[in-house]
């Protein structure tokens, strides 16, 4: 067995097994948790707990005006971040490829050279949050293994995808086999690390906008 | 493609080189050209810019070759194609006569030979 | 035989001339990637060397390596390289048989001892003493052992000498290997494919010839020359593979305009062969230009692989079941933590009304969860 067919087989069975289980126990175990019932009343300008819910989903996603100035790199950087990854992830060929593969589910890709730009930005944004996360002091002080770990394991996959996609530097089958591989290493921390946002984000910003909007309060 | 291929450019490149060096003695040189990346449109824009010259010849051995002239004396088009009309081989050769056409001593000795029996025979009869 | 033939003079008695044995060096020369310079010197030590003996042997093989090698329909120049050896044993093609066949075996492995190439097609079985496969009461490990002890050189031909091939595949009941799992003491060139190219077999071969040696091997004992490269490096579709524009099914738009392929499992970018640089039959055609993806033929265990079918990136799709259990699984653990997070914050809630009621007496009826610590 080559590591390419090991990275396609076994590991790419139990990778997407623990992936699945971990999402669903994290999940799982928090959903199950006691809710406090929420018996204070309703505040003068209560929107509700759906609209508050709603809107904290919106509002926490935008900057907010009185930092503006000093939180600007950090959402363009966030934002072109997450925007690449999703356009690499959902518009690329070969990931819609895998995903009709695997379920026949499947959409129009988008032209290689956005893919491709959207990766270098992608890529960009990675390093640069790697290297001030490791030069801000603050920042510094603020991280531990498991912030640098996550941003690792989402810059390596991105690396040797542009690698791949292009076709340089090594041969496909070895920039195909550390594609794979670093995204199923990937798989596997996304559960249990800082990673989990994927699924916590917006279920996190709910819980508190629905607790917030029913008593009126600004956020 | 552009006249200006910059593959093409380096190709006539060498060609230059090795007939400089075949004037300085340096003997004679091939270019392999089914080894580099030559697609048809590639391969024809090479052979315009070598151009025809005076001389053409058919070698009927195991199959047709065709070795051509070029407008730069010295210069040699060669395909060599097997029994059943494939190219086999293509090349460029810089020398005075393409090494596969002038007979060798041998060969022409064995020719004496067989045209003396020949005489031999003839006087005999 | 009469190994004081030299093959020019045999050549010359055929009527083939100075010039064709030029020819064929250049030819030669072009496909085993030398410089052209060398055609003269490959073309001179072909014409002086003596006539090389080959012992072909065919083990768990399906003939289809023979066929391919043996069946060309335009015959080209590289068949001139048949002149050039001696072929002392094939089962196949000889006409004797049974203990002729035999002796002549014998004879011609004692006659040319440490000089003759050993050719094998086929895989070799190994379970129970490889019984699984047998030539005259013998097994082929056995009859591997003994002849490629005085065998100048191995050639494995096809895949499953090479690497085991289809009756390795999954569960290899036979026990199958390639013949390199087995001589460890000679130099051996693989030639994989299924079936390999003929013209990669008289590439080594005038390189033996000429050179008294194997060619440059890469990682896996294949040819340099003929392997250095994937398909898809040298594919005439290559370019629509970087423009994105593929082919999704086999009879939609971009399977008639000729686009690539790897949507519909082309294993081309895996896999190093020549065929997309020589070809097919004379030259025609070869898979992909035929409008089929490349299988990966000449790479171990290319059966195992999963479908012809499935692309590159892809895969069979994840076992849902397995899929559906780790998430059951995920579960159990999450709400097995929640369950204990709930029991201890009862026993904390307990512990606090048990307290309250101690401080406040029997006064209060009721206790607020909303307000506890």
């Amino acid at each position: 067995m080559t590591l390419l067919d090991f990275a396609r087989g076994p590991a790419l069975y139990w990778s997407t097994l623990i992936m699945v289980c971990g999402l669903v126990w994290r999940l799982a175990g928090v959903a199950l948790l006691p809710f406090r019932p929420d018996r204070s009343a309703a505040g003068p300008q209560s929107r509700g707990r759906v609209r508050g819910a709603l809107g904290t989903i919106v509002s926490r996603s935008l900057p907010r005006r009185t930092f503006l100035a000093r939180t600007f790199a950090t959402v363009v950087v966030g934002y072109a971040m997450h925007l690449g990854l999703l356009i690499i992830l959902l518009g690329g060929a070969p990931h819609i490829l895998l995903v009709a593969q695997a379920t026949g589910l499947s959409w129009p890709s988008l032209p290689k050279g956005v893919v491709a730009l959207a990766s270098a930005v992608t890529l960009v944004t990675l390093v640069f949050v790697l290297v001030r996360r490791c030069t801000h002091p603050v920042l510094r002080l603020l991280s531990n293994f498991d912030d640098f770990l996550s941003i690792v394991l989402t810059l390596v996959p991105v690396a040797t995808g542009i690698l791949l996609a292009e076709e340089t530097v090594l041969p496909y089958r070895t920039l195909l086999t550390w594609h794979i591989l670093s995204v199923e290493a990937m798989m596997i921390w996304l559960p249990f690390g800082k990673l989990s946002h994927v699924v916590f984000v917006f279920a996190g910003r709910a819980v508190s906008g629905a607790k917030l909007g029913k008593r009126g309060a600004t956020t | 493609m552009d006249e200006r291929d910059p593959f093409l450019n380096a190709l006539m490149g060498e060609v230059r080189m090795l007939l400089s060096r075949l004037l300085d003695d340096g003997g004679p040189g091939q270019i392999d050209l089914m080894r580099l990346p030559m697609p048809p449109e590639r391969r024809q824009d090479l052979q315009d810019m070598l151009g025809r010259g005076e001389v053409e010849i058919t070698l009927d051995a195991a199959g047709t070759s065709l070795i051509r002239e070029t407008a730069y004396a010295g210069v040699w088009w060669i395909e060599h194609r097997d029994r059943g009309g494939r190219m086999v081989a293509n090349l460029i050769e810089v020398a005075q006569m393409p090494a596969i056409v002038p007979p060798t001593d041998e060969e022409m000795r064995a020719s004496l030979a067989a045209l003396h029996a020949r005489d031999m025979k003839e006087a005999g009869r | 035989m009469k190994p004081r033939d030299t093959l020019g003079q045999k050549l010359a008695g055929y009527g083939i001339s100075r010039r064709a044995l030029l020819k064929f060096a250049a030819a030669a020369a072009t496909s085993l990637a030398l410089p052209p310079g060398v055609a003269p010197a490959i073309a001179e030590s072909l014409s002086g060397a003596r006539r090389q003996s080959l012992i072909w042997l065919s083990f768990q093989d399906c003939t289809g390596c023979l066929e391919s090698l043996t069946r060309s329909d335009a015959p080209g120049i590289e068949r001139l390289i048949f002149d050039f050896i001696s072929l002392d044993y094939q089962e196949t093609l000889m006409a004797a048989a049974g203990a002729a066949a035999d002796e002549t075996l014998v004879r011609a492995a004692r006659d040319n001892h440490g000089k003759y190439l050993l050719a094998i097609d086929g895989s070799v079985p190994t379970a129970e003493g490889g019984v699984h496969s047998m030539v005259g009461g013998r097994t082929n490990m056995d009859m591997l052992a003994e002849l490629a002890e005085g065998a100048a050189a191995v050639l494995a031909i096809g895949t499953c000498a090479a690497y085991g091939g289809i009756p390795k595949a999954a569960p290899n009941p036979t026990s199958a290997v390639g013949i390199a799992d087995l001589v460890k003491e000679k130099p051996i060139v693989n030639i994989p494919g299924c079936p390999p190219i003929p013209e990669v077999l008289t590439g080594v071969l005038v390189n033996f010839l000429t050179f008294g040696r194997l060619p440059d091997l890469d990682d896996l004992g294949r040819p340099l020359a003929y392997f250095g490269t994937t398909i898809h490096d040298q594919c005439y579709r290559r370019p629509y593979y970087d423009q994105g524009k593929f082919a999704h099914s086999f009879d939609d738009e971009g399977a008639r305009q000729g686009w690539c392929l790897f949507e519909l499992g082309c294993k081309g970018p895996t896999t190093r062969n020549a065929c997309a640089s020589l070809k097919w039959n004379g030259g025609t055609s070869f898979p992909i230009q035929s409008g089929h993806g490349c299988l990966g033929c000449s790479e171990p265990d290319f059966w195992d692989k999963g479908s012809f079918y499935t692309s590159l990136s892809g895969g069979e799709g994840p076992p849902w079941d397995a899929v559906g259990g780790a998430a059951a699984v995920g579960l159990g653990i999450g709400g097995a933590a929640a369950f204990a997070a709930r029991r201890s914050r009862a026993a904390v809630d307990r512990q606090l009304a048990k307290e309250w009621q101690r401080d406040h007496g029997a006064t209060a009826t009721s206790k607020t969860e909303e307000d506890g610590p």
